[in-house]
């Protein structure tokens, strides 16, 4: 498989700086060049779960720019032929084995994410 | 006595690396909403945050063209406007000559970097960010 592994490991990086430019809306800039799959682990097997979109960024009486929103990211990148996968441990540690993930990403086992490693022409950390 | 109680706010830890920024804003509104004076210092490459070459806004959503998204520096100016001189934004002189990050947006002022302990002991309350 001519593929990118893409694994996402550290979450919330900046609400206020980022906005639309967070690590998921690269994933998806960067599947559209190359075929990308995103694992998600860590804290950022948050970004799986099924949550209230964001609510918009307001400083000063007035909405300030956008807060990052991670779901429509998402559905973007499955609907362009992305897989997202999130990492069952990893949402063990967080105490959201249980918690409802969003429809468009699977959780995978330990295992899994070896074979995934394995079966990838590359892996990137971003 | 003044009835005015101050806060310091202290800024150390990098941007684009955790919420440290919007949590610092977040607290300086809501604090200047309930009357404080609030100093915010940045230190580190917190002080690039309001750097002058930081555009108004990030540059342009390809995936959503029409949108806009101002930078931390317009926010960080905008408050200063809002806050209607309850707001101060002081940055590290020393971290921001390491960084090149000399000149920056109106409203905010380099200062020498011993008055970080003394305004954050002046303050009533302070609180600093830092890296963990």
């Amino acid at each position: 498989m001519a593929a990118t592994l893409a694994i996402i490991e550290r979450a919330h990086r900046g609400a206020v700086e980022q906005q639309f430019a967070h690590v998921l809306w690269l994933a998806h800039g960067l599947h559209r060049q190359t075929p990308m799959t995103v694992l998600l682990r860590g804290v950022a097997a948050v970004y799986a779960l099924a949550q209230p979109p964001p609510p918009p960024l307001s400083f000063g009486k007035v909405t300030w720019g956008a807060a990052p929103d991670y779901q429509t990211a998402i559905g973007r990148l499955t609907r362009d032929g992305s897989r997202v996968l999130v990492s069952a441990s990893s949402l063990a540690a967080l105490a959201a084995a249980t918690d409802p993930l969003l429809p468009q990403v699977n959780a995978v086992s330990d295992l899994d994410i070896a074979e995934l490693v394995a079966a990838h022409d590359r892996v990137w950390f971003l | 006595m003044s009835g005015t109680r101050s806060l310091f706010l202290g800024l150390i830890g990098a941007p684009y690396e955790s919420d440290l920024f919007t949590t610092a804003v977040r607290l300086a509104e809501e604090a200047v909403r309930q009357g404080y004076e609030v100093t915010v210092w940045t230190c580190g490459y917190a002080t690039a945050l309001t750097a002058a070459a930081v555009a108004p806004e990030k540059p342009r959503n390809a995936a959503d063209w029409g949108s806009r998204s101002p930078s931390p520096a317009a926010l960080a100016k905008h408050l200063l406007a809002w806050a209607d001189g309850r707001l101060s934004w002081l940055v590290c002189r020393f971290c921001a000559e390491e960084r090149g990050t000399l000149t920056q947006v109106d409203g905010v002022r380099i200062r020498p970097p011993y008055e970080f302990v003394q305004r954050s002991l002046q303050a009533d309350v302070h609180l600093v960010l830092g890296t963990k």
